[in-house]
C-alpha cells in the first residue's frame, strides 16, 4: 500500500497545505495575543507545524508496522503509546532546537518555555487525529481490494457456470462413430479416413471451446457441419439438412457452442427415433440490432421421447441470460410433425468483467 | 451341432456391417436375418425363431429392452451398445454377454462363447425376464408403454392411459388407443407411474385421474369412479381414502 501523502498529488497538496496553515495561525495567533514580534512569531509557528509536517510522514510508517489484521489490539495500543510520546518528544525537541539556532532572544526563551505544556498536549492530539485518518485509509483501501477481489471471484463463478453450462461431447455420439470407423476401415477405408478427419476437426473445436467465448456465425456453422456431415454418414439418407444464412449474419457474433445442442436435440429426437427421412433446417436473419436464428426440423408424430426433453434446451436459456441478461431470447414451438427453436442475438454481448 | 441361428437388430448400418463381419468368420453362426429397429426386431424374432440376437439398445421407437417386453418367450441375448451406463449396470448381475461399440472380434468370439454354452443347457428364458426387471428397478418413472396386439406394435404415452387393470399374472392397459395385455405387475405400474397422476382405487384398478368424470356412493363403504369414457370402476374403502387424499 503506497503512502498516502505521496500516493497522489492532491492528497500531497492538502498535507502541507494544512501543516502551513496550522504554522501560520499559530504565528498571527501568538503575534497577537502574545505579542512577539510578526518575524518571530512567523518563524516559530512555521518551525513548528513543518517539523510536526515531516514527523507526520513518518508516522504510517509506525501504523503501517501495526497493521490490525496481524496484530494484536493490546500490543498496538502499547506501541502506539510509546511511539505518541516518542512522537511528541521529538517534535519539541528538535523544534525548540532549530528556533533557538534561529532565533537568539531572551524574551522569546522564556516565551518558548511557557507554552511546553500547550505543545505536549497539542502534539499528542495531532498524533491522535493522524493515526486515526491513516487507520481510516488503510482501512477503506482494504475495502477496495477485498471488493475488487470479490468481483474477481465472482467473474470467475460466472465463467465456471458457463463452461458447464456449454455442450460436452455427447459419449454416445462420439463412441457411436468410433464404431462406424470401426466398421468402414474393413469396407470402406477412404470415407473411414474422411470420418476420422471429420470428428479430429469436430472434436478439436470442442476442446478448445474454454478459450474463445464468442465466434463468428460462420466458424460455429462450419463445426456444426462437421458434426452433420459424420452423422450423415451413419444415417445416410434419413438425415437432410440445409442451412440458410443472409450473407451479413455470417460475421455476427454468437456464443461459441450455442448451437450445437439444438442440432443435438434435432437429432436425437427427429433422426434416432424414427426411420423416416428428417429434414433440418437452419435459417439466419439479420435483425435491426440483433440476428435471429431459427431451426426447424420434422419429426415422427408417432414417436414418445423416451426420457423429457428440455435439459438442453434449459442450459441454452440460462447462457443466454448469463451474456445478454435477458431470458426472452429463446423460443421453442411444438408442432404436429414439426419442431421449430426461435433463438435472438442482439449485437452486442454485454460480457461484463 | 446345428448352426447358431443369429439375428442382428441394430439401427446402424455400419454397425450391422461390422458384426456381420465378425459373425461371418465362426464357423459356428448363420445370420438369418438383420432388423433396423425394434418393431422388425420383434416379428423377425417371432418368424424367424432365431437361437441367438445381437439386440442394440438405443433405437427408433422402442429401445432393445422395450422390445424384449413384446417377445413372450426370448432367444438368448447379447446386448450390442455405444454408452449405456444404467445398462452396464443392469447387465451385471444378469446378462449372458454384453458388448461396447467398438469392439474386438476377440470380444464378439467370447460372448458367443458364453451363448453356446447356454444355448447347451437350455436354461435362459429366466435370466432375460431377470434382466429386464433389474432394467425396470433401474428406469425410474415410465413416460411411455409399448403394447403389442396381434403384428401391431403400439408406444402409448402415459398421459393417454385412462386406467389398468389388474388380471392374474398381468395387466390389461386402457387407454385413448384401445385396451392392451402387459406382461407385468400392478405393482410394477403403481411403482413407475406418477403417484400424483394415477391412484390405486381398487385392489384391481390404478386409476389416472384427469379421466375421472363422477365418483358415486354405491353401498355404505362402497363407491364407484366413473371415468370419462364411460367405465364403472369399483372403489374399496383404502382406495376411496386414497383418492380423496390426491384430490384434496
Amino acid at each position: 500500500m503506497e503512502h498516502p501523502v505521496t500516493a497522489n498529488k492532491i492528497s500531497g497538496l492538502i498535507y502541507w497545505f494544512l501543516t502551513v496553515a496550522i504554522g501560520i495561525t499559530q504565528a498571527v495567533f501568538n503575534s497577537y495575543y502574545q505579542i512577539l514580534p510578526v518575524t518571530v512569531a512567523f518563524v516559530d509557528g512555521l518551525t513548528f507545524s513543518l517539523v510536526l509536517g515531516i514527523l507526520g510522514v513518518a508516522l504510517w510508517y509506525v501504523v503501517r508496522y501495526n497493521d490490525p489484521e496481524k496484530s494484536a489490539v493490546i500490543q498496538i495500543i502499547v506501541s502506539h503509546f510509546a511511539s505518541a510520546i516518542v512522537f511528541t518528544s521529538l517534535w519539541i525537541l528538535s523544534s525548540g532546537i532549530i528556533v533557538k539556532i534561529l532565533i537568539n532572544d531572551s524574551l522569546y526563551d522564556h516565551y518558548l518555555g511557557s507554552l511546553i505544556t500547550e505543545r505536549i498536549i497539542g502534539g499528542l492530539l495531532f498524533y491522535a487525529l493522524l493515526v486515526s485518518v491513516y487507520y481510516t485509509y488503510v482501512y477503506s483501501q482494504h475495502n477496495q481490494e477485498k471488493q475488487l477481489r470479490e468481483a474477481e471471484w465472482r467473474h470467475q463463478i460466472r465463467k465456471t457456470q458457463l463452461s458447464a453450462l456449454k455442450s460436452q461431447i455427447n459419449p454416445h455420439f462420439l463412441f457411436n462413430t468410433l464404431n462406424s470407423i470401426a466398421s468402414l476401415t474393413l469396407t470402406n477405408p477412404e470415407k473411414a479416413h474422411g470420418m476420422v478427419i471429420a470428428l479430429s476437426d469436430f472434436m478439436r473445436y470442442s476442446l478448445r471451446k474454454q478459450q474463445d467465448d464468442m465466434v463468428t456465425l460462420e466458424v460455429e456453422l462450419r463445426n456444426i457441419g462437421l458434426y452433420l456431415q459424420i452423422e450423415k454418414i451413419r444415417f445416410g439418407n434419413n438425415l437432410v439438412y440445409r442451412f440458410d444464412v443472409e450473407k451479413e449474419c455470417n460475421h455476427h457474433l454468437i456464443p461459441n457452442l450455442i448451437l450445437q445442442p439444438l442440432f443435438e436435440n434435432a437429432i436425437k429426437y427427429g433422426v434416432y427415433e424414427t426411420s423416416k427421412p428428417v429434414e433440418i433446417i437452419l435459417e439466419a436473419r439479420k435483425l435491426p440490432a440483433s440476428m435471429e436464428l431459427k431451426l426447424i426440423n420434422n419429426f415422427d408424430p408417432e414417436s414418445v421421447p423416451q426420457k423429457g426433453e428440455g435439459v438442453g434446451l434449459a442450459n441454452i436459456n440460462d447462457r443466454l441470460l448469463l451474456l445478454y441478461g435477458s431470458t426472452r431470447l429463446l423460443s421453442v414451438v411444438r408442432e404436429k410433425t414439426q419442431f421449430l427453436v426461435t433463438m435472438i442475438i442482439p449485437d452486442i454481448a454485454e460480457i461484463s468483467h | 451341432m446345428n448352426k447358431i441361428k443369429t439375428l442382428i437388430i441394430d439401427d446402424e448400418s455400419l454397425a450391422r456391417d461390422l458384426l456381420h463381419h465378425y459373425l461371418s468368420k465362426d464357423e459356428r453362426i448363420e445370420i438369418i436375418g438383420e432388423c433396423s429397429n425394434g418393431f422388425e426386431g420383434v416379428l423377425a424374432i417371432q418368424e424367424l425363431n432365431p437361437d441367438l440376437v445381437f439386440l442394440d439398445i438405443q433405437m427408433p421407437k422402442i429401445t432393445g429392452f422395450e422390445m424384449l417386453e413384446l417377445v413372450p418367450n426370448p432367444p438368448v441375448i447379447i446386448f450390442s451398445t455405444a454408452y449405456d451406463q444404467y445398462a452396464i449396470r443392469a447387465f451385471e448381475a444378469n446378462a449372458i454377454d454384453y458388448l461396447l461399440k467398438p469392439y474386438p472380434s476377440e470380444r464378439v468370439t467370447a460372448a458367443l462363447n458364453k451363448a453356446v454354452e447356454k444355448l447347451m443347457s437350455k436354461t435362459t428364458a429366466p435370466e432375460i425376464s431377470k434382466l429386464i426387471e433389474t432394467h425396470d428397478e433401474e428406469s425410474g418413472m415410465l413416460n411411455r408403454v409399448v403394447v403389442k396386439s396381434g403384428r401391431k406394435i403400439q408406444i402409448i404415452p402415459v398421459e393417454s392411459i385412462h386406467y389398468i387393470e389388474s388380471q392374474d399374472d398381468f395387466v390389461m392397459i386402457y387407454c385413448s388407443e384401445g385396451h392392451f395385455m402387459k406382461q407385468k405387475t400392478m405393482k410394477f405400474f403403481e411403482q413407475h407411474l406418477d403417484e400424483k397422476q394415477f391412484v390405486r382405487i381398487h385392489r384391481s384398478y390404478l386409476l389416472n385421474l384427469s379421466y375421472i368424470s363422477e365418483i358415486q356412493q354405491y353401498e355404505k363403504e362402497s363407491w364407484i369412479v366413473l371415468t370419462k369414457q364411460g367405465a364403472k370402476l369399483k372403489v374399496s374403502k383404502t382406495g376411496y381414502a386414497n383418492l380423496k387424499e390426491k384430490l384434496k
